[in-house]
């Protein structure tokens, strides 16, 4: 995959993590580097770029069983950048299986 | 690579806005936190993640400022990490606590020599015979004094294992030799030549032998080991031992060591032109003041403290090897690997060619001076010079204080 596609791949995924339930940076870069075949150095720059841009916010916690960590939730702004992106994905999917499937039929 | 290590470098790498810097070293921070209570080791958790040059990578480029900023920063950045890590290697192995081990080692080595000195009453024997000679009477030189140049001891050598003494003296004929070996006093072999024919019987009474002669051969065993206790001027001395040898105190013309594998001592030398062709072993050679010094040494700790010279040239290879207050015009030293110190030197023309290994080079105050490595760890602090040549680029440095007119010094 080429990194621009990847980079988008990845911001829907970071953003929907987050949406499922508040989370921090240990744990999504456990759930999602393997998933998406990508370093953990991209999960903390997507989750700087998405903070700098007013889509999450972080707040500290102390967790039950660990050390203080610091979490992500979204904004209002990354609910909608998120519904936004899951929607261009969509189109993009179907396009792209419009596409392949021509060329398969073929 | 440590988790110190890694976070250090990451922040010299990472080239964005600092509350973006602050936040991934946090995450990378916490990511240790989080993986070692998981159970990894710290080693573990920096295999996993991706090197601090790729992380700084993503995040400059996401995050970073421009492109030139970027590669200026990212340069510079380089030249900090490079730095830091040659500081923190170098100071990490301690040349000078390493060296200062050798020198221990080389003195405790030398040490035990005297302590195991078998021969242990020969140089004072050998001082009653030196000032038996004296008390005979020379004629005066233009001071008034006592003119032993013409007619006294004109050469000592060991050869092998014997210790032969050339007295140019025909007419004395009464001089007494002692040896005594270890605490029982003994004579051990002796062949005392003929002050006529050149060759004379030894008188075996286990006491005093009453010639004056010549020449003095010793017999000593082999392995045996000697001191040589001589507080006069010599014209050529010449010493070739199996036996492990201190030599100290001697005024002379010509000293030249030639011995293999065998710890040697050469101190308080006043004279002319010292040699020493050593094997391996242990040499600590202190306080000279000759016109000439050269040294060819195998591999051993080598301990080379307090000389004055106008010349001095120096071949070891490897081994531990300290080299300290020294003063010549030239100075030549092919050193090879193992630990290395030069330390306050002085002198117009120097050239300290190094093989890999740690190297300290440390208060040197020379017109002239030449530095070759061929790799290991250098380190230069403190020097003084008009014109600095040389070659380190194979080696990691650590460079401080270095004041050069003219700085050649390829590093």
């Amino acid at each position: 995959m080429d990194t621009q596609f990847k980079k988008g791949v990845i911001e829907v995924c970071v953003l929907n993590e987050i949406k499922k339930a508040d989370n921090y940076g240990y744990n999504l870069v456990k759930s999602l580097s393997r998933v998406l075949e990508i370093g953990e150095s991209t999960i903390y720059t997507m989750l700087r770029k998405l903070t700098n841009e007013g889509n999450l916010d972080v707040y500290e916690k102390a967790g039950s069983d660990g050390p203080r960590r610091k979490y992500y939730t979204l904004t209002n702004n990354g609910e909608h950048k998120l519904f936004l992106l899951v929607n261009e994905w969509e189109v993009f999917i179907k396009k792209i299986n419009n596409l392949i499937g021509g060329l398969t039929d073929e | 690579m440590s988790k110190n290590d890694f976070m250090n470098q990451l922040e010299v790498l990472l080239r964005v806005k600092k509350e973006d810097k602050d936040s991934i070293l946090e995450e990378y921070d916490s990511y240790f936190t989080e993986a070692t209570s998981d159970g990894a080791t710290e080693q573990e958790v920096v295999e996993m993640l991706e090197t601090p040059k790729e992380i700084a990578a993503t995040a400059n480029d996401e995050l970073g400022t421009t492109k030139s900023e970027d590669m200026k920063g990212y340069i510079k950045a380089q030249v900090d990490i490079a730095k830091k890590s040659i500081e923190n290697s170098v100071d990490l192995i301690d040349i000078d606590g390493l060296v200062s081990n050798v020198n221990k080692t080389v003195s405790e080595t030398m040490e035990s020599i005297k302590k195991n000195s078998i021969l242990e009453g020969i140089g004072e024997k050998m001082s009653e015979v030196i000032d038996k000679l004296k008390s005979i009477d020379y004629g005066k030189n233009n001071n008034g004094e006592q003119d032993y140049s013409n007619s006294k001891i004109d050469k000592v050598d060991i050869k092998g294992n014997k210790l032969i003494i050339s007295i140019n003296d025909e007419n004395s004929s009464k001089i007494g030799v002692r040896i005594t070996q270890g605490t029982e006093q003994e004579l051990i072999s002796m062949t005392i030549p003929n002050i006529v024919k050149n060759t004379f019987e030894l008188i075996e009474d286990g006491e005093t032998v009453q010639y004056l002669v010549p020449k003095t051969s010793i017999q000593l065993a082999q392995r045996k080991r000697v001191k040589l206790l001589i507080p006069t001027h010599i014209e050529d001395l010449t010493i070739n031992s199996k036996c492990p040898l201190s030599v100290k105190g001697i005024e002379l013309e010509n000293l030249a060591v030639k011995v293999n594998n065998v710890p040697v001592s050469i101190s308080d030398i006043e004279g002319g032109i010292v040699e020493l062709n050593m094997g391996n072993g242990p040499l600590s050679v202190k306080d000279l003041e000759v016109d000439k010094f050269y040294i060819d040494n195998g591999n051993g700790p080598v301990s080379i403290k307090n000389i004055e010279s106008e010349e001095i040239r120096l071949e070891c290879l490897d081994g531990p090897i300290s080299i300290k207050d020294v003063e010549s015009d030239e100075f030549v030293a092919k050193l090879g690997s193992g630990p290395l110190s030069i330390k306050d030197m002085k002198g117009v023309k120097h050239s300290y060619s190094m093989g890999s290994g740690p190297k300290s080079i440390k208060d040197i105050d020379v017109e002239d001076l030449l530095v070759e490595a061929s790799g290991g760890i250098i380190s230069m602090r403190d020097v003084k010079t008009k014109l600095l040549d040389g070659d380190i680029t194979g080696s990691v440095k650590s460079l401080r204080r270095i004041d050069a007119e003219v700085d050649k010094l390829r590093k």
